[in-house]
């Protein structure tokens, strides 16, 4: 899941504050993969946006990779 | 000279209308022609108010069609832009946009970039605009929201973000119009509210100013998130 893991660092990279400070870990499962994104804490919210709207979007273009490989890709923010 | 725009007023006689139209209009009794469409009757009472029964038609010559100036300017204020005379925002939003569209969809590609003060508009192009689009839109949506995001970064001012393939918004807005014209005029008819589905915030501000035209019906977004349902009903 390398093109997804690139792909979610260069969005948040172009989004925080401290791009230097964003860290993706990537957890392989069966069926899933789950990114865990970690940020600089005062990055956090603007991660996620007011009401959610950027992790959703985020996601929604995740689901893009995500369809051509037929795994689930699960983005997680860590706070 | 001929004249383009006519409005109808009431009064009680044919002297009150006179003063009303011109008052209104701010023009002088020889720049108008007056023509009358309603005389009052000597019964026109009603519980002891006088009706405003008599009415008139005055046709008039417009000096500043403000809606069509404004019209105007907007198209002319916006101009296809190549990206060395971008703004700021411009370059930053073209950047990411195609950061992205280069990890998503390789096909697709920024044909063309309008910029006005207000906003900037991406056209792009592929063989599958469907895949871009996503289902009812929402994938474009997301393109937005984060080009939004990023290129207004740091900015005092900011700029809408529009992002359109091929036709797709064109069609879309069509689409809309003639379904909320419809809606709309069943409420009128029934003077029952009715809930659409949901849809993005673009999309609802057309349902809102297409409400808005309407005189007797108004129009309320319900719901948390981006997606909103939007209630039409009678004022």
């Amino acid at each position: 899941m390398d093109k997804a893991k690139e792909f979610v660092e260069g969005i948040v990279r172009s989004i925080v504050d401290h791009p230097e400070d964003v860290k993706i870990k990537v957890v392989e499962g069966e069926k899933s993969t789950i990114l865990e994104l970690k940020v600089n804490p005062e990055d956090v919210s603007k991660v996620i946006g007011k009401g959610g709207r950027i992790a959703r979007a985020i996601r929604t273009l995740i689901g893009v990779i995500a369809g051509r490989s037929n795994k689930r890709i699960i983005l997680e923010i860590l706070e | 000279m001929e004249f383009k725009d006519f409005q109808d007023f009431a009064g009680k006689n044919y002297d009150e209308a006179v003063e009303i139209a011109l008052k209104t209009l701010g023009k002088t009794k020889e720049e108008v022609n007056i023509e009358v469409l309603q005389e009052s009757s000597g019964k026109a009472k009603f519980f002891g108010f006088s009706l405003k029964s008599f009415k008139i038609r005055v046709f008039y010559h417009q000096d500043k069609p403000e809606i069509k100036e404004d019209q105007k300017e907007e198209t002319d204020d916006f101009q296809e832009v190549a990206y060395d005379n971008m703004s700021v925002i411009g370059k930053k939003s073209y950047d990411f946009l195609k950061m992205t569209l280069g990890y998503l969809f390789k096909d697709a590609e920024i044909e063309k970039v309008q910029e006005s003060d207000e906003v900037i508009q991406f056209f792009l192009h592929s063989e599958n605009p469907d895949m871009i689009i996503g289902k009812s839109g929402i994938l474009l949506e997301s393109l937005q929201v984060l080009t939004y995001l990023v290129g207004n970064k740091h900015e005092d001012k900011w700029k809408r973000i529009l992002i359109n393939i091929d036709d797709y918004r064109e069609k879309r807005e069509t689409d809309i119009h003639d379904f909320i014209r419809n809606i709309a005029g069943r409420v009128k008819k029934t003077r029952r509210p009715f809930l659409t589905r949901p849809y993005s915030p673009y999309e609802r501000r057309i349902i809102h100013m297409i409400i808005q035209e309407i005189p007797g019906l108004e129009s309320v977004s319900e719901g948390n998130g981006l997606y909103k349902k939007v209630w039409i009903k009678s004022r």
